[in-house]
C-alpha cells in the first residue's frame, strides 16, 4: 500500500513479461507488442504455452502443500497479471486467515492486482510496489501485513530468469539468500524458473528473443537453480521438472504433452 | 407495442462473430453460405453482423455445412436461443435507444467492467437524485419530466447488477471534475451521492480511482469509455465510446488494445483505491 502512490515511469510501448506471459495463459490484458513477442518466442520454443501454464499449476501445488503444513503468511514477489485461481485464493481456500502480500515492480501489474485481487474476510491480502533487488523496501513493505517473526511461505515463480547473476550486477542467488536469511525457521521458499538442460537449442532461441525484446533472460542449469536453496532442507522430490513436482493428475497428462524446460524446488528452513 | 426489432444481444453480437469465424475456417464465401440456404448473401451477412436475429433453422443447416461437429452444433444453437430471447431492458423500449441497449446487455454479461468518467459518476454508481440532476440539466429540448423518470427508473434498474450474488468487477477511474462540478445546486444531493461512491468503495469488486488534476493531463483526456472483458477466454473485450447523438463499439483487436493501454497507464497514474477513499471524504466535507 504505501509507496503505490509515488509517480510511476511508465514505458508501454516494448513487451513486458507480465504480458507477454498473460498472453501465454489466454488472458487479454496484452497489448500487440506482448502479443507478438510471445508469438515469436512460441514459434521457438513450442513449450512456452505449456511451461506458463505448468508455472501456475506447481504455485498452486506449492501454496496449497505448505498451506497444509501449516503456513499462514505468504509473500509472493513478481506477481504478474492476475489470473484465476490467484495465489491467495489457493491459500485462503486453505486456510482463510491466511495472509498475502503481492510484490511487484510495475506500477500498471501492481494497479491490476489491487483491482482485482481482494482476499477472504477473515484473511487479508496486500499490494506491495517494490522492484525484488530492493531487498530492504519490499520486506519493509510486506512487514505492515506480515509477521517476519514467524514462518512465512516466500514464492518467486518464474521469476529468477529475469534476474542476472554477479557479473550483469543483480547477483541473484546472493539476492535470495539474504531473503532467506530474513526469514523465521519454518519458513518456506518456493521456486521455478527456465533451464537451458531439457531443451537447449530452443531456449537458447527463446532468451536472445526476450533479450531482443528489451527483457534480460538468464536461463539457469540444475546446478545453478540447486543453489538457490542452499543451506535450506528440499521436500520431496527435490528440484525436478516442473511438471514433476507432486504432480496431480492433470500435471501427469501435462507431462504427455512433452518437456517443460523449467525446474522446480520447494525448500523449508530449519 | 413498437414494431421495430429489440436492438442486438451481446449474444447475438458474440455468436455472429462466431458463425462469421465457422464460415471462413470452412473457406467458405458468404455467397455459397447464402446459396444452400437459398437465401439472398445479405441475409448471411446479417445474422453474422447481428443487425438481424439467428434463425435458429439457418444456423443449423449452416453449422452443418461448415462441418461444425454436432456436440458443438448443439451448444451453438442453445447459446442462439439463449441470446435471441429479451433482456429485460426492453420494456424500457420508448426511452432506450438502440446502441445503449446492447450497452445494457454487455453490461450484464462482463465479468470485468472498466471505465473512464471525465465528467460524472458512472450510471451503475449513481443516486437517483444524482442521475436525475445530471439528466434534467443534459436535456435539451421538448423532453418532459415522465421521459426524466422513465430514463431514471431504467438507470436504477440497471444497478441491480450490482446485487447479483456474483456481480461483475467494476474498475472506474473519474476524474477530479467529477468531484469539482456539483450537478445540482442543492449540496446534500452531491453529499448522498459522495455517500453513496465510499459505501461502493468498500464492496470486494468495486474499484474507484479519482484522476488528480495535480497528476497533470493524462492519455483518456478525450470522451468517457467503457471496457467489457467477458468470462469466455474466446471472447474479446469490447469498447464503448459516446458521442451527442449515438455511440461506437469497438472490438477490433487494434482499438480495444489501445483503449486498454490508456486505461493501464491511467489507472497506475491516478490516485489508488485506498487514496481515493481519502479524496472522497475531504470533498464529502466541502459539499
Amino acid at each position: 500500500m504505501t509507496g503505490s502512490d509515488a509517480a510511476p515511469q511508465i514505458d508501454t510501448s516494448r513487451p513486458h513479461p507480465a504480458r507477454v506471459y498473460d498472453w501465454w495463459l489466454g488472458g487479454k490484458d496484452n497489448y500487440p507488442v506482448d502479443e507478438e513477442l510471445a508469438r515469436k518466442i512460441l514459434a521457438l520454443d513450442s513449450s512456452a504455452v505449456r511451461g506458463a501454464r505448468a508455472n501456475r499449476r506447481f504455485m498452486h501445488r506449492a501454496v496449497r502443500a505448505v498451506a497444509e503444513a501449516g503456513i499462514r503468511q505468504f509473500l509472493d514477489i513478481g506477481t504478474g497479471i492476475p489470473t484465476e485461481p490467484n495465489l491467495h485464493q489457493v491459500a485462503q481456500a486453505v486456510a482463510p486467515e491466511s495472509r498475502v502480500v503481492y510484490a511487484d515492480n510495475d506500477p500498471i501489474v501492481l494497479r491490476h492486482a489491487q483491482a482485482l485481487l481482494r482476499g477472504s474476510e477473515e484473511g487479508r491480502t496486500d499490494y506491495v510496489h517494490a522492484d525484488v533487488r530492493d531487498i530492504d523496501t519490499l520486506l519493509q513493505q510486506a512487514a505492515e501485513s506480515l509477521d517476519f517473526s514467524r514462518p512465512v511461505a516466500l514464492s518467486l515463480v518464474a521469476l529468477t530468469h529475469y534476474l542476472g547473476g554477479e557479473a550483469d550486477g543483480d547477483d541473484v542467488h546472493g539476492l535470495l539468500q539474504k531473503y532467506v536469511a530474513a526469514l523465521a525457521p519454518g519458513s518456506y521458499l518456493i521456486l521455478s524458473q527456465v533451464t537451458p538442460d531439457l531443451n537447449p537449442e530452443a531456449i537458447a532461441k527463446a532468451a536472445a528473443a526476450f533479450r531482443a525484446g528489451g527483457t534480460p533472460f538468464h536461463p539457469r542449469s540444475i546446478t545453478e537453480f540447486q543453489r538457490f536453496f542452499e543451506g535450506l532442507e528440499l521436500l520431496g522430490p527435490g528440484v525436478i521438472p516442473v511438471t514433476g513436482w507432486r504432480p496431480e493428475a492433470e500435471d501427469v497428462a501435462a507431462q504427455a504433452e512433452g518437456v517443460v524446460p523449467v525446474y522446480a524446488g520447494v525448500a523449508v528452513k530449519r | 407495442m413498437s414494431e421495430r426489432r429489440p436492438a442486438p444481444t451481446v449474444g447475438q453480437v458474440v455468436l455472429g462473430r462466431r458463425l462469421q469465424e465457422l464460415r471462413e475456417a470452412a473457406r467458405l464465401k458468404r455467397e455459397e453460405a447464402a446459396r444452400v440456404l437459398r437465401v439472398a448473401p445479405a441475409t448471411v451477412r446479417r445474422m453474422e453482423m447481428a443487425e438481424v436475429a439467428l434463425k435458429i433453422p439457418y444456423v443449423q443447416v449452416l453449422l452443418e455445412t461448415y462441418g461444425v461437429p454436432d456436440d458443438e452444433a448443439a451448444a451453438f444453437v442453445a447459446l442462439a436461443e439463449e441470446a435471441n430471447r429479451p433482456g429485460w431492458w426492453q420494456r424500457f423500449h420508448d426511452v432506450l435507444p438502440d446502441w445503449f441497449s446492447l450497452y445494457v446487455s454487455l453490461e450484464g454479461a462482463a465479468t470485468i467492467i472498466r471505465s473512464y468518467e471525465p465528467h460524472f459518476v458512472p450510471g451503475l454508481l449513481q443516486t437517483e437524485d444524482y442521475a436525475r440532476a445530471v439528466m434534467e440539466a443534459g436535456t435539451v429540448g421538448q423532453t418532459g419530466p415522465e421521459t426524466i423518470d422513465r430514463h431514471v427508473s431504467l438507470r436504477m434498474a440497471r444497478q441491480r447488477l450490482l446485487e447479483r450474488p456474483d456481480p461483475p468487477h467494476l474498475w472506474v477511474i473519474m476524474d477530479e471534475t467529477v468531484l469539482r462540478r456539483p450537478v445540482s445546486i442543492r449540496g446534500e444531493v452531491m453529499r448522498e451521492q459522495l455517500d453513496k461512491l465510499l459505501e461502493f468503495a468498500e464492496r470486494d469488486r468495486i474499484t474507484l480511482q479519482i484522476a488528480e488534476f495535480k497528476d497533470g493531463p493524462h492519455p483518456g483526456t478525450y470522451a468517457p469509455f467503457t471496457l467489457f472483458r467477458f468470462g469466455e477466454p474466446e471472447l474479446p473485450d469490447m469498447v464503448f465510446t459516446e458521442y451527442l447523438t449515438g455511440a461506437l463499439y469497438l472490438d477490433s483487436r487494434k482499438e480495444v488494445s489501445a483503449h486498454l493501454e490508456v486505461l493501464d497507464h491511467m489507472t497506475a497514474r491516478a490516485a489508488s483505491a485506498q487514496r481515493t477513499k481519502k479524496i472522497l471524504r475531504e470533498h464529502r466535507e466541502d459539499f
